[in-house]
Parts: structure tokens; sequence; C-alpha cells
């Protein structure tokens, strides 16, 4: 069921985000909703931090895919499918801890959403290296003759 | 690829400004708006440029004939509008693959950036439908979950009153966490049973900079250091500036009904 809001809570992102052709809304709202489900299923054999760091790079192959697809730059997809992956829950129980005086847990979940968010920034760019690897093989053979 | 008339420096250089700045605004990647505009360029058949871009700045350098001629154009205020990515990314696919005169191209481009953005009415719409959203994603109640609805609302009302009066990004998100908890704190009051944080974890995510996280490493990546430590510090400053507007309200109704803590 997750699965399902995921997908909505991405679609309003993809409106704040003022996309306005239609594929490409629904499009970047699976997108969400996919890296979700990865990282669901992930999590049931890994850490989270494991589960998030290959639902990003999931999520950010699939927006180079679908950008090659629909035309488009690969950032929109991949900006409104990292979204239901954001520690946003993490920053506000860090902020809870620390105002309860609970330094413990405060440290705990602090480093916690940093990982996470470490984990999501590293799975993107590892993506982008090798698309950029990718393109820079296609100029030279396109060079060569 | 059809031939196309090569343009004055000055209509030139001037075009690129607009189109860099357009798509910095936009959320592109830096090194990609970097490449774009020196495509651009050949494909005006300025073969001797240099381009240089940061998120605050931009400057477009043509060397033609021992002339050296330059302009560049400071950028202020991000407005992520992936709409207009999307068109220009599709017009300097047109320059440089098929041709296009410039004029045509200014044309487009200027339509482009004069384009409307969503009714003032449909963006309060999607906030409250993000928080509703992403409440029930954090499992929240269907109560918790309408109760995000006014605090998205919230910090719409907060933001674009603040983005009209131009304050600073530290201090609207201060304000926006101040006001997001104002909602369910309310509810409270009343006697709603609504859990506080279902409701400030979903509309939360409003203010959250997933968008500055993903970008920051693709940066470094392309070795642009001082991009990526420019939007660190922005992404930092954001999160700063929730948590402290978070913790406002929840502190003082920790006072309020007696219980301690550090603040």
């Amino acid at each position: 069921m997750t699965i399902v809001y995921a997908f909505f809570a991405s679609l309003g992102f993809a409106l704040l985000f003022e996309i306005k052709d239609y594929r490409l809304v629904i499009v970047s709202a699976l997108e969400g909703a996919i890296g979700w489900a990865c990282y669901l299923a992930l999590s049931r054999c890994c850490s989270s931090y494991i589960a998030v760091f290959f639902a990003t790079i999931t999520i950010s192959a699939l927006a180079e895919v679908f950008a090659r697809l629909l035309k488009s730059p690969a950032t929109l997809f991949l900006v409104v499918g990292i979204i239901p992956l954001v520690p946003g829950a993490d920053i506000y129980y860090t902020m809870r801890h620390l105002i309860a005086g609970n330094m413990g847990a405060f440290g705990q979940s602090m480093l916690k959403t940093m990982i996470v968010a470490g984990a999501i920034a590293v799975g993107c760019s590892i993506v982008t290296a090798v698309m950029r690897i990718h393109r820079s093989m296609k100029r030279m053979r396109k060079a060569k003759p | 690829m059809k031939e196309v008339q090569k343009p004055s420096i000055d209509d030139m250089l001037r075009f690129c400004c607009d189109i860099g700045r357009s798509l910095i605004k936009n959320a592109a990647e830096i090194n990609r708006v970097e490449e774009t505009l020196t495509l651009i360029l050949r494909a005006y058949g300025f073969q001797n440029t240099d381009v240089f871009a940061i998120p605050a700045y931009l400057t477009v350098d043509i060397e033609e004939n021992g002339h050296i001629n330059s302009k560049f154009v400071r950028i202020k205020h991000a407005i992520n509008n992936m709409n207009k990515l999307y068109k220009l990314n599709e017009l300097s696919h047109r320059i440089c693959s098929d041709g296009l005169e410039l004029s045509e191209a200014s044309r487009i481009l200027y339509d482009v950036i004069n384009e409307k953005a969503y009714p003032t009415a449909f963006s309060y719409f999607i906030y409250g439908f993000i928080a509703f959203f992403f409440t029930a994603f954090w499992k929240g109640s269907l109560l918790d979950c309408t109760v995000a609805i006014f605090s998205g609302l919230m910090i719409k009302a907060v933001y674009s009153f603040l983005a009209k009066h131009k304050t600073n990004l530290f201090f609207n998100n201060v304000c926006s966490g101040v006001m997001l908890c104002l909602p369910p704190a309310l509810a409270n009051a009343l006697g709603l049973a609504c859990s506080m944080d279902n409701v400030i974890i979903g509309s939360i995510m409003l203010l959250v900079p997933g968008l500055g996280i993903t970008n920051v490493m693709r940066d470094v990546l392309s070795e642009d250091f001082v991009t990526a430590v420019s939007k660190l510090a922005e992404v930092l400053i954001v999160a700063l500036g929730i948590a402290i507007g978070i913790s406002l309200p929840i502190a003082a109704l920790n006072a309020l009904q007696g219980l301690g803590g550090v603040l």
C-alpha cells in the first residue's frame, strides 16, 4: 500500500516541479513508486542503507533509459524518483531527540540521516559516472572513422 | 544539418547568457550547461570560445578576429521549473542538430522563459496533496493526513508571502518550520487525537532539499567543486533552518506540558 502512496506523493512532486507533459508526470511518478518498491524488497534481506543505495541506482538507471525514450533530461525523472527515499522522517527524529535532550539517540539518528543522504548521492553519482564513460566512448567511436 | 547565418557577436552573447541563466535557474547540472553553451556557440560558427558557470554566475567569452568579447550574468533565485528545463533542452538539441536561425531560436527561448507557471490556486492544491500522501506514506492515520493538508497549505502561504518580500532562504525555512507545526498543535488543542509526529514528517518533505542532495555529488563527479560546495552549503542551511523552525514550537509545547529538555 505504501507503494501506492509513494506513487501519488511523487506525482505531487512532479507537479510541484512544474512538469506539464502528462507522460512525463506519470513516468516520473512511476519512478518514485518503483524506487520505493525496490527499497522495500531489498530491505528484507540487507540493511536499509544498502537498500537505499541500490534503489537509487535502479532509479538513476531507469531515469537514463526514460530520458532516451522520451527525449528529455534525466534530471527530471531522477529528482522526482528519489523523493520517497529522502530521509525526511530521520531529520525530524534527529530534531526530536535533540529537543528531548536525548543525546545518544540524537547522534545515532543524525548519523543515520547523513548515511542515507550519502547513499542516495553516491548511488546516483555512480550511474552518472557510467553514463559519462558511455558518452565519451561513443564520441571517440564517432570521431575515429 | 542546415547552414545557418552567423549572427553578430552581441546577439550571440546575449542569447547564450539568457539560455544559460534560464538553464541554471531550472536546476540543470552546471557542467551540462557549460557543455550545451559551447555546442550552441559552435553550431553558430564560433570556435574560439570559453564558458564558465557556477550557480550564481555565468560568463561567456568569444574571441573573434583578434577581438575579445565577453558577457556575464548574475543569477539569483532558483525556480526549479522542470517544464522549462525540458523545453530548453529540446531547443538546444534543435540548434545543435538541425540548425536554427538565431532570430528563430531567440523567439522560442523568450517564449519558454515567459511561459506561465501553474496558477497559484493549483500550486496550493499540490502542496496539500503532497502533504496528504506523504503523511499516508509514513503510516499516518486518515485524520493525520487531513491535518497535514492544512500544514501543506500553511507552508505554501508562508513561502509565497516571504518570497514576495525577498527574505533569505534560512529565514524562509525557519518560518515555514514554525508554521507547519501550527495545524497539528491546533487540532490537538481542539481535542482531535492526531499524531503531531506523523503530520510534521509528512509535511516536512515539502521543505527537505532532495534536489540539492542529488545534485551535490554529481557536481563533485564532474569536478565542479565550487558549485558542489555552494550547493552543499545551501542544503545544510535549508536543513538547519527546518530543524530550528520545527524545534521552536515543539520545545514550547513541551515547556507548556511541563516536560523538560535541553531547549
